[in-house]
């Protein structure tokens, strides 16, 4: 009984240590981890290429891929509705925030990361209009297979190719990006 | 070991501990290998004398007071005892579904139950005085109750398990589509869902001890004893 006792106050006590420990230490340092991995998830230089592959399609037509794929891309906190023009292979997304209010440069770079993302991975997309109340910006698979000199294939999505030749070079095409904006 | 001794052993085996059982389990050894003897004496073959013998007793239920008297407040502090025993086991070995997010619920529910019998298990402590206080308390109805336990919790468990396999895996395996777990976060989730019910072999456990706890605390011939 006496022995059993001590085993009680022994087990007690690791338990409200373990408590402390996973509320104190543990816990926190998840939510920071996962903190720091949605705002990796904003930047183009930073954001993790495998979380879209999954939205990879030949067609432009599927509405419900094409959302997705923009919910896990940069600009994915700014409010937006989809239009689809099939018969142009266009896409276009109206966002409800204006591209000054969100800056410029931010999403002058976020831009031209989606639209090669989108454009990676979905076949027939020929054009990408993004509409904001201030301006539109709009690109065309041209556009893109000219600013990365290769073709868009899949092979770009591979992790270390695109964090090469996408990642590594998007700060430098932000800056020549001004001629897409209408 | 021969037949016999294995009948009365097993007749037996329910009530180790209990000190009316082993007081009977002698005599009952040796009534019954008296009527062996008487048997073959007369003619009949040892085979089926023993048969015959053993058939005669086929449960000892009805020999052993249905409700022995047991030393009440010793009886409840072990019991209490253990049963806290075994809720902070089950708080600290679920501990880790707090991290994962899934069966915090679960845990937090385990740390106030085992902080209740804790409560009641200090209170206990300090009714001492009632340290040599009896009262008749059913063992059979104990047995009865432990068995009931365990079937109710092995059949809780089989509708869990179904109920987990189909919630996750049903469309798996009805169209035929190998699964797939995305990664280490969607693998403890599963995992924490088959977990989960296991907490419930708490009840079980609280019950096996019952029959147990009431055959050690079992007052003897020797033991004085008050009401």
């Amino acid at each position: 009984m006496a022995a059993r006792n001590k085993v009680i106050v022994a087990l007690a006590m690791v338990g409200v240590l373990l408590l402390v420990y996973i509320h104190c230490v543990l816990i926190p340092n998840k939510l920071e981890r996962e903190r720091r991995y949605e705002l990796e998830q904003q930047s183009p230089l930073t954001h993790d290429v495998s979380t879209i592959l999954p939205y990879k399609s030949q067609y432009m037509g599927d509405a419900s891929n094409l959302t997705n794929l923009y919910a896990h891309l940069p600009l994915n906190g700014v409010k937006r509705t989809f239009q689809l023009y099939p018969d142009d292979l266009t896409l276009e997304i109206n966002y409800l925030e204006k591209a000054a209010d969100v800056g410029e440069e931010q999403v002058s770079s976020a831009l031209l990361y989606n639209s090669i993302a989108a454009f990676a991975l979905i076949d027939n997309l020929q054009t990408i209009r993004y509409r904001f109340p201030d301006a539109i910006y709009q690109l065309t698979r041209g556009d893109m297979n000219q600013l990365l000199h290769v073709d868009l294939a899949a092979d770009l999505l591979e992790q270390q190719t695109w964090k090469k030749e996408v990642q590594g070079r998007i700060k430098e095409w932000t800056k020549e990006s001004s001629r897409f904006w209408q | 070991m021969d037949k016999i001794q294995q009948h009365v052993d097993r007749l037996f085996r329910p009530y180790k501990g209990s000190k009316q059982a082993q007081e009977l389990k002698q005599e009952i050894l040796s009534n019954l290998q008296a009527r062996v003897a008487d048997m073959t004496m007369s003619g009949v073959s040892r085979e089926a004398a023993i048969s015959s013998a053993i058939a005669n007793i086929p449960s000892i239920a009805h020999l052993l007071d249905e409700k022995p008297r047991v030393f009440l407040y010793r009886f409840w502090v072990e019991w209490v005892q253990r049963v806290l025993l075994f809720t902070l086991i089950a708080w600290i070995v679920t501990m880790p579904f707090r991290f994962v997010g899934n069966g915090t619920g679960s845990n937090t529910l385990l740390m106030f139950i085992a902080l209740g019998i804790g409560i009641v298990y200090g209170g206990l402590l300090l009714l001492k005085r009632y340290d040599r206080k009896t009262g008749g308390m059913n063992v059979q109805a104990a047995l009865r109750l432990r068995k009931i336990g365990w079937l109710l919790w092995v059949l809780l468990m089989g509708v869990s398990l179904f109920y987990t396999t189909a919630l996750h895996f049903g469309s798996n395996l009805w169209f035929s589509r190998p699964i797939h777990i995305s990664g280490p976060y969607q693998f403890a989730n599963v995992a924490i869902d088959y977990l989960k019910p296991f907490v419930t072999l708490l009840i079980p456990l609280a019950l096996h001890m019952v029959p147990k706890l009431l055959m050690k605390y079992e007052v003897g011939e020797e033991d004085g004893c008050t009401e």
